[in-house]
Formats: structure tokens, C-alpha cells, sequence
């Protein structure tokens, strides 16, 4: 029983400690990122292929999940406002969802998914195989060459990926509620644009690059600190996407209580 | 004669693993010094420290004169005044051996794409392969094929000091041949100091001047490696025979 009551202390003790020391990993290597993103050598050529990788390549996903969205997110509220005869706010929550919330955290967990894991594992099978330290030896800072290019990458293009998802988003609103709502098209799109103010529009842009940042550094930070062979990549790639998915809900909590709320 | 590397006291720990126990060593320069040591005896450790890969606890490394730390090693440049062969190739999959073999030379030397081609045949050529694989990726490659490409590369900056990690590991013996053979050729070409770190005594026999072996940390005999047979020294016997009995204990726990 003793034995127990001591086991108790120890694994909360265990765990505080385990805790602290990855938050202060991460602020080192966050204070690493700021001063290799503003000394030169700059690698422009690895950040152009880096916004095609994670920006260009991620457009079908995005565009798709958001398609759905919107479609799904019509019907909801559709079904939901008949219930007290709120049919005609279809178009005006669709707009708002999906520019305030659903565009933005939709696209940042797809992202999360898609780019953060791929980051991670690339990154993570460099540290096994030694090339991270062969980037040392050929005086070339991994983290300039491997780190800032992505994460800069994720920042430009996930709010650029967010402005499709919010027009394709409410397009599958659109398109819901048109073809299968009996709602007028003309109307459908007038409401859209009455609603609509450029906050809603911004707030969302402000958190896609918030998220971008996640993103990208948390599969950079995951796959770096890689220890372990084949194991530890996959360990990394899903410390990375677990990491990155909860930092963006968290930080869209955050995110919309200091926009909306002040 | 004129010492090119002086490790002093050097001493690193994993935990409470001691790998480097106050380690004194000295290479001598235009000469190939060869590292032999059982596995977990701290070769790639050392190796490491003096690259500034790892962060060693307390010691000092010297490059010629200059007191090598992080600070040094950027002010003096020396990472362009040295070549690494690692043991696994460590070649950058995403990039062809062309941009391989001439990594990070751009900036160093400001040449063109068309010149960094020439110079990466020109290195290719040194190591015996066929001009042709320039636009071909590592993956494309074969193990013996990459470690060549990985060694132009290792010369490709004329390196002062060439380090090799287990040159000849996971390669059939007559490759292993090809490839002490070639690293015979490069170090007499380039003129460069080599250190090697290596448990494969046939390679160390073929490339050494000097051998230093490493025994829990420490350096335990240092020597030309022409005095190896007959050093009265039982560990280092042990070690060059390979035999289980002997002084040296495999803690096979470890």
C-alpha cells in the first residue's frame, strides 16, 4: 500500500519533469529558428520548392475537404433552422463558418496531416542517416538549409490555401443549397456577400498563418530531435502530427477569444 | 615534426556512460592516422568531437594552432578545409550526385552550374566511376557505387584534413579493396592528413601510417603500423588477432 501511495508522487514528478524539458527544448530551438531566419546565407531556391511541396500540392486536399465542408455544413443548418422555420440563414452561417473557423482549422488539420508527417519523416531519416551531420561537415547550418524554408514556406502559403477553402468552401454550400435546397441562386449569393465583412475574412487569414507556422514547426522540430533508427521516424511523424493537430485547436481557441471577443 | 590535430583530455558521457575518459592523442600532419577500437570504445565519438558534431564535456581540441569550438571553427572556416566519409554514404537523397558531390561549393567558391558539372565529373573520375552517373540519384545507386560518390564529394573542397568513418563496412572485400585503394590515391593526390576510425584490420594495415587504438575511452597504444605485429602490447594483440580470450572483456550487457 505504501509502495503505491509512493508511486503516485514519483509518475506525476516523472512526468512534470518530461514536460518541462520538451516545452524548453522547443523554445531553444524556436530561439535557434529566430536568429537563423534573419542571418544570411538565405536559401530562396529551397523555399520556392518548399511552397510548391507544401502549398501547390496540398490545393486538391484543401479544395476537396473544403468542398465538403461547405456541403455538409449547408445541409446541417438547414435541417437544423427548419426546426423553427430559420431556413434562410443557410447562406449567411455558411459564409461565416467556413471564413471564421471551418476554412481555416480545416485547412491547418489537413495541413497537419499532409505536411507536418511528411516534414517530420524526411526530416527524421536525415538525423538517422547521418546527411543532417553531413550538412554540418559541408559548412551548410541544417537549420537555415533544412528548417527556415520550410516553416516560411507553411507561413506564406497556408493563408493563400485558406482563401481557396473559404471560396471553395462556400461554393459547396452553394451548390448544396441550390441544387438540393430549392434555394435562388441570386439570393443565395446576395446573402453571402451581405454577410460578410472583411474581419471575418482576416481573423481567418491571421490564424492560417499561425497555423502554417505550426505546422511546418512542429514537423521540423519532431523529425530533427529524431533519435532511434525506423522506430524513432515513425515516433517523430506522430509526435509531429499529434503535436501540431492539438497546438492548432488550442491556438484557435486563443486566436478567436482575443478577435471576437475584444 | 609538426602536429596537425592535439586532442587534450578529452572527455565526454552519455548519461552515466563514460565514452571519453581524458583522451590525449596526436596526429601528425600529411600522414594517415588510423583509429582501431572495439565497437562502443568512443572512435566515432572522437571522430564527431573534432568535426563539432557532438559538444565534448571538458578537453581541448587544437587544429594546427587555433583552440577549435563552435565559435573557432566558424572564424577559421573550418569545415571547408575538411572532407567526411560517413559510414553509411550520407549522400542528400533529393539532390543528384552532380549537386551531391558539389554541395554547398557555390557559395564557397562562387562557380557556375556548368563549372560545379565539370568539377563534379573531374572528382568522379578520381574515384573510378563513369562520368554518366552525374544525373542519377543515390537510391539509383549501389552501396559500393554511393560510397564512392560519397568520397568525391569528401575531396571535392581539396580538404586539408579527410576523416573516415568505417570506409570499408558493408562492402564485399573486394570492394573494401577498391575503396582502401582509392583512399590510398585521394590522400596522396590531395595531400591531405586522413584520420580513420575502423575495426576492419585488413583496411587498417592497407591505409595506415600510424594506428592509435582505443581501449574504454582512453588511447592505449600509439605506433606506426608497421610496429603492430610485435608492440608486447596483449590488448592490441588481441584486438589484431581477434581472439574472444584475452584482456579485452566484452561486457556483452552493454
Amino acid at each position: 500500500m505504501l509502495k503505491l501511495l509512493n508511486i503516485i508522487p514519483f509518475t506525476i514528478g516523472k512526468y512534470i519533469l518530461t514536460m518541462s524539458s520538451v516545452i524548453g527544448n522547443i523554445a531553444l530551438f524556436f530561439y535557434d529558428f529566430i536568429i537563423c531566419l534573419f542571418t544570411p546565407p538565405f536559401y530562396l531556391k529551397s523555399l520556392k520548392n518548399q511552397i510548391i511541396k507544401i502549398g501547390y500540392n496540398s490545393l486538391p486536399v484543401i479544395g476537396l475537404t473544403a468542398f465538403f465542408t461547405g456541403g455538409v455544413l449547408a445541409l446541417q443548418i438547414y435541417i437544423g433552422g427548419s426546426r423553427f422555420n430559420a431556413e434562410n440563414i443557410v447562406a449567411s452561417i455558411v459564409a461565416l463558418g467556413i471564413t471564421r473557423e471551418l476554412g481555416p482549422v480545416i485547412a491547418g488539420l489537413m495541413l497537419a496531416g499532409r505536411v507536418s508527417a511528411s516534414i517530420s519523416a524526411e526530416i527524421a531519416t536525415m538525423r538517422v542517416t547521418e546527411q543532417i551531420d553531413a550538412l554540418v561537415t559541408l559548412s551548410t547550418n541544417p537549420m537555415k538549409y533544412l528548417v527556415v524554408p520550410r516553416v516560411i514556406a507553411a507561413l506564406i502559403s497556408l493563408p493563400i490555401l485558406v482563401i481557396i477553402a473559404d471560396v471553395i468552401g462556400i461554393m459547396g454550400g452553394f451548390v448544396v443549397g441550390t441544387k438540393s435546397l430549392g434555394f435562388i441562386e441570386q439570393s443565395y449569393i446576395k446573402n453571402t456577400i451581405d454577410i460578410i465583412e472583411f474581419k471575418d475574412v482576416a481573423s481567418g487569414l491571421i490564424k492560417a498563418a499561425v497555423f502554417g507556422f505550426i505546422v511546418a514547426f512542429m514537423g521540423c522540430y519532431h523529425g530533427y530531435n529524431s533519435t532511434g533508427g525506423a522506430q524513432g521516424v515513425g515516433k517523430s511523424t506522430t509526435q509531429a502530427v499529434v503535436s501540431a493537430s492539438i497546438l492548432i485547436l488550442a491556438a484557435n481557441y486563443i486566436l478567436t477569444s482575443i478577435v471576437f471577443t475584444s | 615534426m609538426n602536429k596537425i590535430i592535439k586532442i587534450k583530455e578529452l572527455s565526454k558521457s552519455f548519461g552515466n556512460k563514460k565514452i571519453l575518459n581524458e583522451l590525449n592523442l596526436e596526429i601528425e600532419k600529411n600522414t594517415s592516422m588510423v583509429i582501431i577500437g572495439g565497437s562502443g570504445t568512443g572512435k566515432s565519438v572522437l571522430i564527431k568531437s573534432i568535426l563539432g558534431l557532438l559538444k565534448p564535456d571538458s578537453g581541448e581540441i587544437y587544429y594546427d594552432s587555433f583552440l577549435l569550438n563552435e565559435k573557432s571553427r566558424k572564424e577559421i572556416n573550418f569545415h571547408s578545409k575538411i572532407g567526411m566519409l560517413f559510414q553509411g554514404a550520407a549522400l542528400f537523397d533529393s539532390l543528384p550526385v552532380w549537386e551531391n558531390i558539389t554541395f554547398g561549393l557555390e557559395k564557397l567558391r562562387s562557380l557556375k552550374n556548368i563549372d560545379l558539372r565539370d568539377l563534379a565529373v573531374d572528382k568522379l573520375k578520381k574515384v573510378g566511376l563513369d562520368p554518366s552517373v552525374i544525373y542519377l540519384y543515390p537510391s539509383e545507386l549501389s552501396g559500393g557505387m554511393q560510397k564512392r560518390v560519397a568520397l568525391a564529394r569528401a575531396i571535392a573542397r581539396d580538404p586539408e584534413l579527410l576523416f573516415f568513418d568505417e570506409p570499408t563496412t558493408g562492402l564485399d572485400p573486394i570492394m573494401a579493396d577498391i575503396i582502401n585503394n582509392l583512399i590510398n590515391e585521394v590522400i596522396r593526390e590531395v595531400g591531405a592528413t586522413a584520420i580513420t576510425i575502423t575495426h576492419d584490420m585488413e583496411s587498417a594495415r592497407k591505409i595506415a601510417n600510424n594506428i592509435s587504438m582505443l581501449y574504454k575511452g582512453k588511447v592505449i597504444w600509439t605506433g606506426k603500423a608497421s610496429e603492430i605485429d610485435n608492440s608486447d602490447n596483449e590488448y592490441l594483440d588481441q584486438f589484431i588477432k581477434g581472439k574472444s580470450v584475452g584482456p579485452i572483456k566484452i561486457n556483452i550487457n552493454d
